[in-house]
């Protein structure tokens, strides 16, 4: 996925720099803040770089296919070294493999900075990797968090290089069709990657669990949010969105009645099921169309009371099926 | 290219930083060049061949390079001729230009870079960065990754040759052993890594390599800097 400098235009190349230098200025101020422990990580950092370097020059075989993978390194990074000196990381691999290999361009630089380490860094090996490791750390979650990540991160990066190509005005291949040909090339080399990031994590797991983050000691930077903060904040998010940013919905017709109209001519079609069911949505409907009955106003107060409905109800749900929550079993001094 | 690099010729004398600025300039004028501009960016390709030329640089090596750049540039510009049909010249259309034009853009790109890198150290490269204010925790990850790349590429090749007289006719890494292949190599390097921080330590490292080498510019690296600056300008705008 490395571009070349043909491929950008030097507005674009200079937008995607900005980008990606924020990005590092930010990781260096997100990496420990104690001297020592950021002097101590250097070495650390180079010598992983060398490593994930010379480990992309060993070839996976992939079974049945006769063709082969290998490992990219921006996900096993950022479980190691967690996503801040990860992405430092990526970010010197790139630009050494620019310079001594031409293996991407100069001015270019920032967008494969941005489509490989942030990408592969932040989203895959943070996001995605304590999403599905937070809690636990075990094998199927190691993997599961291992190709997910590789899969979304190659998926936006070959999505970026497609936008960044055609902001440049390089390619006269509509976007579509250039869509159509980046995502599922990038789709299974993110599979592959994936199996090939996971192998090595499982390895670590066995051998030695603490090197990886949120295994043992706190995740690098990381204060992680009270649980009442967090849905403190999605109910206020809510609020917004279902009270305000409704307004701004599109009057529109969505894609089932555009199809609809397209085939019979009319947006809806008329029924032929048992009147009862339509009259029993009739007598329910406390807000048809999402709005007051016999009127067109109440779209923000339909909003929150879904939102609220939902909540309720998904709360009884949760209620209902929880566990029970396990005896305690008393037992005395002595027999 | 490190051992070119440290020879005495006249572009290896030459600041890093004026190489390294001159280098920038030379790409972003390149590539601001219209899609239909052949003539322009033709005229660009004077100064990597000039430089190849006075400086005795051999072509072969690049050559290599090249190829791994170019194809990706020739999957994305061979879709031009059949989707831009503008008609310039009887027999010629706009999609068959800019084909060629992006086919010189990535050639001359990698030509440059590629006389930046074989005329200029990576200690060198990464001081000037350092000059103009890039992070030093960045500029020290970098030159580690240099120094310690060909020490893990001579071990992977090691793992490489004991895995194939292991496993004769057998194409890569099965994947029984992906795991335990790149993890034993991965835990190699952190030990090693504490290590390296260990003997660094020792020697005084507090983050960053002291330099000993004078950082001004001097009059010949002032008077590349015009020369060259001064004739992209006036291929780019004239």
């Amino acid at each position: 996925m490395h571009m070349a400098d043909a491929l950008v235009s030097p507005v674009v190349a200079g937008i995607m720099y900005a980008c990606s230098a924020v990005a590092v200025v930010l990781s260096i101020r997100g990496m420990r803040s104690g001297e020592e422990d950021r002097e101590r990580s250097i070495p650390l950092m180079g010598v992983m770089g060398a490593f994930v370097f010379a480990a992309q020059m060993i070839n996976f075989a992939i079974p049945g296919t006769g063709s082969s993978g290998h490992l990219c390194g921006g996900m096993l990074l950022s479980a190691l070294l967690g996503p801040c000196a990860g992405f430092l990381t990526m970010t010197a691999i790139l630009l050494v493999q620019c310079l001594l290999f031409a293996d991407g361009g100069l001015m270019a630089l920032g967008c494969n900075v941005w489509n490989m380490g942030f990408y592969g860094c932040f989203v895959g090996g943070f996001l995605i990797w304590r999403a599905f490791t937070d809690r636990k750390m075990t094998r199927g979650r190691i993997i599961a968090a291992s190709v997910v990540g590789c899969v979304v991160s190659l998926l936006l990066g070959a999505f970026s290089v497609t936008l960044e190509t055609l902001a440049s005005g390089i390619t006269e291949l509509p976007f579509a069709v250039f869509v159509r040909f980046m995502l599922p090339i990038h789709l299974v080399i993110g599979l592959v990657e994936g199996l090939i990031t996971a192998a090595v994590l499982v390895f670590i797991l066995e051998a030695r669990p603490g090197l990886l983050q949120g295994a043992g000691g706190p995740a690098e930077g990381g204060r992680r949010m009270k649980f009442a903060s967090v849905l403190a904040v999605l109910a206020a998010v809510t609020l917004v969105v279902g009270g305000l940013m409704s307004h701004l919905a599109s009057s529109d017709p969505d894609g089932l009645e555009w199809s609809v109209e397209k085939v019979t001519g009319a947006p809806e079609i008329e029924s032929d099921g048992p009147e009862w069911a339509a009259g029993v949505q009739e007598r329910t409907a406390l807000l048809p169309d999402y709005a007051f009955r016999d009127s067109e106003r109440g779209t923000s107060f339909s909003g929150i009371a879904g939102a609220l409905a939902v909540l309720v109800l998904c709360f009884a749900v949760g209620m209902a099926f929880r566990k029970p929550a396990g005896r305690k079993i008393e037992t005395s001094g002595a027999d | 290219m490190e051992e070119e690099a440290r020879g005495d010729g006249r572009l290896q004398t030459l600041h890093p930083l004026a190489k390294f600025f001159v280098t920038i300039i030379y790409l972003v004028l390149l590539l601001s060049f219209h899609k239909y501009d052949v003539a322009g960016v033709l005229l660009m390709g004077a100064y990597p061949v000039l430089l190849f030329t006075l400086g005795g640089i051999p072509l072969r090596p690049m050559w290599r390079r090249m190829c791994v750049i170019l194809v990706p540039v020739c999957l994305v510009g061979i879709a031009n001729p059949f989707f831009d049909r503008t008609p310039l010249m009887p027999g010629v259309t706009g999609g068959m230009v800019s084909m060629v034009t992006l086919l010189l853009k990535g050639l001359f790109a990698v030509a440059a870079a590629y006389l930046l890198m074989v005329t200029t150290t990576m200690d060198d490269l990464c001081r000037s960065l350092r000059k103009l204010r890039v992070p030093a925790i960045l500029v020290t990850v970098i030159m580690l990754v240099h120094r310690y790349l060909i020490v893990f590429l001579k071990e992977v090749d090691r793992m490489r040759t004991a895995y194939k007289m292991r496993a004769p006719g057998q194409k890569g890494v099965h994947f029984r052993f992906w795991g335990p292949m790149v993890g034993m190599l991965l835990l190699r390097s952190m030990d090693r890594s504490e290590a390296v921080y260990q003997s660094m330590s020792l020697r005084g490292f507090r983050g960053e390599f002291p330099s000993d080498k004078d950082g001004s510019l001097s009059r010949s690296d002032i008077l590349y800097i015009t020369i060259c600056i001064l004739s992209f300008l006036i291929i780019r705008f004239l």
